[in-house]
């Protein structure tokens, strides 16, 4: 599929992990990036799995992610 | 930062002050979705009382009122019979809800004013410290339940019946999309509406009653235990043993409290 867009706030994000389990297709990993509160973030690893499902969107419990295009 | 954040959300209050894995934030995305789909942001007003839950009504674009705990529903009723032009969101906890505001609870309910009201429910006082609520488990030990819980828990939905509240759904932070649903047909709801939302608490009752801290851990508890009926048919009574159902209960039409008033006072003044 082509790559989707999805961001990530850094400043929002808490580490929690959800839109790691939410994701069916594996598209997010936990990076060794911190955020702006000193959790550690995840990244978009494989965009080109994303089905832009919004599971990742919906269960992240501080609106830090968003699935672009 | 999210596009709809910035539709709908004071964007300067962020990021969100709760707990990582915490269900309030849920709860603001979503109740932000159905603002921004029904198109209201302009007729919006939000109520919170005391507890983590209560702040879910600060981070709306709207006007909102922050009162002492336990009363937000008489400050929410107080609202509406003023302008009944506003839809009225009332943002709760399981404690501010049925343990010190639960008499208002059931009059407002009784009255079937038009209100929405969501309780989150994460079965203990959380902004305390962890104290037993009227819906922790029995048996849980918490800081101020340390011998095991006696009594069973409550159930705030059973008592919006029996008050005579006429839209009642119970859903998880781990059913956003149903909660979505429930959220906009509770805000459209021409009666007392109630939303249970069963959420987590990784700093109080994910550690002393779950057993975790870890958001997906939790997550996976919510959607394990509390499913709906077709899930709850498939299973034996054994099975159905601690698990509690969730599901859009009721939607009733029957006459609203402040459209009432509003017509009494009309007659009055043709009258005199």
């Amino acid at each position: 599929m082509p790559a989707t867009s999805i961001n990530i706030d850094a400043n929002l994000c808490k580490g929690c992990k959800l839109c790691l389990l939410s994701c069916k297709e594996g598209v997010l990993t936990m990076s060794s990036q911190k955020g702006q509160q000193g959790y550690f973030i995840p990244e978009v690893a494989y965009p080109e799995r994303c089905t832009q499902c919004l599971r990742c969107e919906y269960f992240c419990p501080d609106m830090a992610i968003e699935v672009l295009s | 930062m999210h596009s709809l954040a910035q539709r709908v959300l004071r964007t300067e209050q962020l990021p969100f002050t709760f707990c990582p894995g915490c269900g309030d934030g849920i709860v603001v995305q979503m109740t932000a979705r159905a603002i921004d789909e029904l198109g209201i942001l302009d007729r919006v007003c939000t109520l919170g009382g005391v507890g983590c839950s209560s702040w879910i009504a600060t981070y709306f674009n709207v006007d909102f009122m922050k009162v002492p705990h336990g009363r937000a529903l008489p400050a929410a009723m107080g609202l509406k019979l003023t302008n009944p032009e506003r839809k009225v969101l009332v943002f709760t906890g399981d404690g501010d809800c049925v343990a010190i505001g639960g008499n208002h609870f059931i009059h407002a309910a009784h009255r079937n004013i038009d209100l929405a009201v969501i309780m989150l429910n994460n079965q203990i006082y959380g902004m305390t410290g962890g104290q037993v609520a009227p819906t922790t488990p029995a048996g849980a030990i918490t800081v101020t339940s340390p011998y095991g819980k006696i009594e069973p828990p409550f159930d705030a939905c059973e008592l919006a019946r029996a008050a005579g509240a006429t839209f009642i759904s119970r859903w998880t932070t781990a059913h956003p999309w149903q909660l979505l649903n429930a959220i906009k047909k509770a805000i459209q709801h021409p009666g007392f509406a109630f939303v249970e939302v069963v959420s987590p608490c990784p700093a109080q009752s994910g550690l002393y009653i779950q057993g975790s801290s870890d958001p997906v851990q939790l997550v996976e508890w919510m959607q394990q235990n509390y499913i709906t009926q077709e899930e709850m048919d498939l299973l034996s009574p054994a099975e159905r043993e601690g698990r509690t159902l969730v599901g859009d209960f009721l939607a009733a039409i029957r006459p609203e409290f402040a459209a009432r008033t509003h017509e009494l006072i009309d007659r009055l003044k043709e009258e005199k």
